[in-house]
């Protein structure tokens, strides 16, 4: 399988402080790869290596199939790419913005224009950057990023700051960049939920190691979800299930069980359960945490944002 | 050499609408300005070349190094106030060409500048004749000496420039080469008797003025090829070195 991205043994530390440990990345062409890990697990150190901004202590980086230390220029020039901020020129206009972009890469300034089409801000270019909202900047610096067609996207936390209209828009900009680009999307963030609305694969990092990299899908293996019950009689529920070797956990008067009914056989239960005498008072389905799939992963916890 | 091009349009368009154009036009006109009024209220030497070398004595020695100090703290802080790092040096362009190409932009504007503050002088002097018919200055306007003089006194400011471009970009924050350029300003006045004084970057370029050719020409020497290799130097190690 070719891949866009591919790190062997990536390592990087910073004043005796390991921020990348022995990263092995291998991110699928064509796939909208989510790179996940708590605050500080050490993604955008992780892009920054990706993109030559750190030099790494010890391992290689290839992108779309070139040695990034060997063919820097090779490497970079199909990656399109924001880290962190959208690191826009302020005293430019949307188009000077590509304008230069175009410059410097020797890209005809018409690309810039189509770029700006598509992210619906031909209208605003001709306005200076300090007057765009932040998600006006997303979507500049995402133009930017998607001039000339790159193979590749690395995008390090697109949502950060952004309203829910802007996350809104900017996640379906995202989905579509593999059908109208053909590109494959490095996509890192701090919420699992972004990524399960994203991505086609992930990879899970934490304190600079990787716990996990396979398709979406394996990642809820590690930590499924489960069906929570409010109930009156939770030692009632938790006996009634264990005879039916369904292992259940109870915490006050909660009963948690791995989600593996359907909705009709939801409904079987509840009424099962009352005319059994047992009240439920409440059922949702919880879904894995971050942190809930770090336990799964590691088989030990951490403080994670969710 | 086609993407050094490439770099060098990039990073004069970063300068639109940029405080640096401010910056770049302000010491000629206040140059200008106080040449004009001194001659107006009598303070001004009679001749010509005095007058012209006073104003030149001015830039060398105080407004150069401070021009040069905020143009180099703002060209930097283009980059460092939007993380605009991220975005070019994360480009196929190779790290030291863009580094290259802002030393190649940060000397052109200097050398515009050293170039308006040459014309601002004479044409105080033009522009004082004019208003007032009783003044009087004697020879006639040092057009050649001030073109040369004013060419020395930029090749001798290249090491100071290269020490403030090196710093500027360097530290991501706009007070530390703004005191790195107070102190040099500073030290400058106390070094300036000091035998020393000739390899004292900051005071290079007023070295041109020094009545001992000697001393001018080891200035201009030290000032333009301590100024060439620092910029060589300092654009590879800012290339070599991490961005956070």
């Amino acid at each position: 399988m070719p891949f866009a991205i591919q790190t062997h043994n990536l390592r990087r530390t910073f004043k005796g402080v390991t921020a990348v440990d022995r990263l092995d990345l291998s991110v699928p062409e064509g796939s909208v790869f989510g790179f996940l890990g708590p605050n500080g697990a050490g993604k955008t150190t992780s892009i920054r290596m990706l993109l030559g901004l750190i030099a790494p202590d010890d391992g290689d980086i290839h992108l779309n199939g070139h040695d990034l230390s060997r063919s820097r220029s090779e490497a970079l020039s199909g990656v399109g790419a924001i880290v962190e901020s959208p690191a826009l020129y302020p005293n430019l206009t949307g188009r000077e913005i590509l304008t230069l972009a175009a410059r410097l890469s020797g890209r005809p300034v018409k690309q810039g224009l189509e770029a700006l089409e598509r992210v619906s801000l031909k209208g605003a270019m001709d306005r200076k950057v300090s007057g765009y909202s932040l998600g006006m900047r997303q979507r500049l610096a995402l133009a930017r990023a998607m001039m000339g067609s790159p193979r590749l996207l690395i995008l390090d936390e697109p949502t950060n700051g952004l309203d829910p209209a802007g996350i809104a828009d900017m996640r379906a900009l995202i989905c579509s960049l593999p059908k109208t680009l053909g590109a494959t999307v490095f996509l890192s963030s701090h919420l699992l939920s972004e990524i399960e609305l994203m991505a086609t694969h992930c990879a899970l990092l934490d304190r600079g190691r990787l716990v996990f990299q396979d398709r979406l899908e394996k990642l809820s293996d590690a930590a499924p979800a489960r069906l929570v019950i409010e109930t009156d009689a939770p030692d009632a529920l938790v006996q009634r299930f264990a005879r039916q070797d369904i292992p259940a956990e109870r915490e006050q008067d909660l009963v948690r069980i791995p989600l593996s009914l359907s909705a009709q056989e939801r409904q079987d239960l509840v009424r099962a359960l009352v005319q059994e005498g047992i009240g439920v008072s409440g059922l949702r389905v919880e879904k894995p945490t971050l942190e809930s799939l770090f336990l799964g992963l590691t088989g030990e916890g951490r403080e994670a944002k969710t | 050499m086609i993407q050094l091009l490439r770099a060098l349009m990039a990073e004069g368009m970063k300068l639109n609408r940029s405080l640096v154009l401010l910056l770049a036009a302000a010491p000629p006109a206040m140059l200008g300005l106080m040449i004009l009024m001194v001659i107006l209220t009598g303070n001004s030497a009679d001749r010509w070349d005095q007058m012209a070398l006073s104003g030149a004595a001015i830039w060398a020695y105080l407004l150069m190094p401070l021009t040069v100090t905020a143009l180099t703290a703002l060209m930097a802080g283009i980059e460092h106030g939007c993380s605009g790092w991220t975005w070019s040096l994360a480009q196929p362009t190779p790290k030291v060409t863009v580094f290259l190409a802002k030393a190649l932009v940060t000397l052109g504007v200097t050398a515009l500048i050293t170039l308006g503050v040459g014309v601002s002088i004479l044409l105080a002097g033009h522009i004082a004749l004019l208003i007032d018919g009783s003044i009087v200055m004697e020879g006639a306007p040092p057009y050649a000496m001030m073109a040369d003089l004013m060419a020395k006194m930029w090749l001798a400011s290249l090491l100071m420039t290269a020490i403030q471009f090196t710093v500027a970009h360097a530290v991501s924050n706009f007070a530390t080469p703004v005191i790195v350029g107070i102190g040099g300003v500073f030290v400058s006045v106390v070094a300036t008797s000091s035998e020393y004084g000739v390899f004292f970057p900051w005071l290079l370029p007023v070295n041109m003025l020094a009545s001992s050719p000697e001393r001018a020409q080891q200035a201009l020497l030290t000032g333009s090829a301590g100024g060439v290799l620092l910029f060589a130097l300092a654009s590879i190690w800012l290339a070599r070195r991490d961005w956070r």
